[in-house]
């Protein structure tokens, strides 16, 4: 029995954590692009989620729904990047803010407007009644939670293989690190930073539609999933795709297990225990977990 | 690979630094720009690269480049070894030389290459998986230079490359660069504010004052003129 709450609440513990490291996953994407953290991040996927839900109410089958969700994200997130961040100029990190902020507004209320408040119901890809989950130690890990630990798996080992393998990702490293050097061998910088934006309004675009069956669509689905994202990012070091993963699952699992077995945390002070975790992380290490020290000689 | 450049202004936002510029360098040639801080050297080097805006016309072999963006002007040869060396301190040594390589479609030559930078300088070599930023000044401008070197370009510009080196290093970096110059016979247009060490291997100079050249010709030529003795060699 104690072994059965035990392991319930640490198999809650790491799906809630894959949901803050996949988002924080798209911010550290948008940041390596263009040093950009973009608090709008939840909204966009929050509306790529809706635009799946209508392909779905129109016929299409779920998962062709979110492929189609994800194209979506990736033009919307060039879009976003070429409109109104590029014009920002570089080095404009408060303007950018207060755009990501205003586009936070923007999209939802412009999701509001379109989908109304009421919360949807949006299908699971894979069978979702009470009984379909796996047992581990009594615990019950259902298939749809087990989907999004895959999906997340396989979307860090494909970011983590583009930035380390590729052309395309070693130009996107040497942007991140000098943008000035990058331009002088001849990387196009500016479209590099709009492949950022790209690829992380995709990667959100993946997550949305998981999450939605369990949470029901709204335009609040990530209201609460965007704070613990950016501090799962900012644990990871804000540039390394696997620490934002790892960061993601420490949050979660121990803000659960703080909570249950902390008597006066409870649930309604579960938000900082993450919070708590997150500052005395950077008070002894300001560059995150995994983030990248700037090292330089001088 | 010929380089002209004929009436270049160019500047950021409000004002113009550079007024109408016109320099050239010839095939195989060594041909350095002396002139103070702030004489608009950097921005030259800029311009010529087209990292940023400039106005008039720049011919590399006879084409016109001056509206070409960086990129397509590293592909048609021209490669800089930017102020401050440029590192890309969080990648590996081996990561900033292949960055350099960037432009080009033969993974089988890069690689060659690369290995030819690290016996060209084993120091390098030794310090392939080290992150750049950890480099000494010294061996982030042989970095610098191999990482231009990279592109296999048939040009290359230097921005400054004795800054904040010692004596000894600035004496080993240029015969490095003589050697480079004639290994490879590829033109070279070095900005300096040392005057004595660029002449030594330079064939032409120039010298540039608030943007504009005041005075050009043969590298003993200016080592004799007044003006650059008094202003550069301090005797």
């Amino acid at each position: 029995m104690e072994l059965e709450l035990f392991a319930t609440r640490l198999v809650q513990g790491v799906v809630n954590g894959a949901i803050y490291g996949f988002l924080a996953l798209a911010l550290v994407c948008t940041y390596r692009g263009s040093k950009a953290i973009n608090l709008a991040q939840g909204e966009m996927a929050m509306l790529c989620t809706f635009f799946a839900f209508t392909l779905t109410n129109h016929g299409v089958p779920v998962v062709l729904a979110i492929g189609g969700g994800v194209l979506f994200g990736a033009a919307l997130g060039g879009v976003v990047e070429r409109t109104l961040i590029r014009p920002l100029g570089r080095d404009a990190e408060y303007p950018v803010l207060i755009v990501c902020i205003g586009l936070f507004l923007g999209i939802n209320a412009l999701a509001g407007v379109i989908w109304g408040g009421d919360p949807l119901a949006f299908p699971a890809v894979v069978p979702d009644a009470p009984d379909d989950y796996i047992g581990i130690l009594g615990a019950r890990l259902r298939y749809q939670q087990l989907v999004i630990i895959g999906a997340l798996a396989l979307t860090v080992t494909a970011l983590y293989a583009v930035f380390r393998f590729t052309r395309l990702g070693l130009a996107m490293r040497a942007t991140a690190s000098n943008p000035d050097s990058a331009v002088l061998v001849g990387v196009r910088v500016s479209r590099m930073n709009s492949l950022g934006w790209v690829l992380a309004c995709a990667v959100g675009a993946i997550l949305g539609p998981l999450i939605a069956p369990s949470t029901t669509l709204s335009t609040a689905l990530f209201f609460t999933f965007i704070i613990y994202g950016v501090a799962a990012a900012t644990l990871g070091g804000f540039d390394s795709p696997i620490g934002a993963v790892v960061a993601g699952l420490i949050i979660g699992v121990t803000e659960n297990l703080v909570a249950s077995y902390v008597g006066f945390i409870g649930d309604s002070l579960k938000m900082t225990v993450a919070l708590v975790i997150l500052l005395v992380v950077l008070m002894v290490k300001p560059t995150g977990l995994f983030g990248t020290r700037e090292v330089e000689r001088v | 690979m010929n380089l002209e450049v004929h009436d270049v202004s160019a500047g950021y936002g409000a004002g113009d630094v550079l007024h109408q510029v016109s320099l050239d360098v010839h095939e195989r040639e060594i041909v350095v720009m002396l002139g103070a801080n702030g004489a608009g050297k950097t921005t030259l080097m800029r311009a010529i690269s087209g990292a940023i805006g400039r106005r008039g016309k720049i011919l590399l072999d006879g084409v016109d480049i001056s509206r070409a963006g960086a990129d397509e002007i590293v592909r048609r040869g021209l490669a800089q070894v930017p102020q401050g060396r440029g590192t890309f301190v969080d990648l590996t040594v081996e990561e900033n030389l292949r960055v350099g390589a960037l432009s080009r479609r033969d993974p089988a030559g890069v690689k060659s290459d690369i290995d030819r930078w690290f016996s060209t300088y084993p120091r390098l070599a030794e310090r392939r998986r080290v992150k750049a930023g950890l480099l000494s000044g010294g061996e982030q401008q042989m970095l610098a230079v191999s990482r231009a070197m990279m592109s296999r370009p048939r040009l290359l510009l230097c921005d400054e490359p004795s800054l904040g080196l010692s004596p000894k290093l600035v004496g080993e970096l240029f015969a490095s660069l003589e050697a480079i110059n004639k290994e490879w016979d590829m033109g070279m247009l070095i900005v300096e504010q040392n005057a004595a060490i660029a002449l030594s291997i330079a064939t032409r100079g120039y010298l540039l004052e608030v943007g504009s050249i005041t005075r050009s010709g043969d590298a003993a030529q200016l080592s004799d003129s007044d003006a650059v003795r008094a202003a550069y060699l301090g005797y």
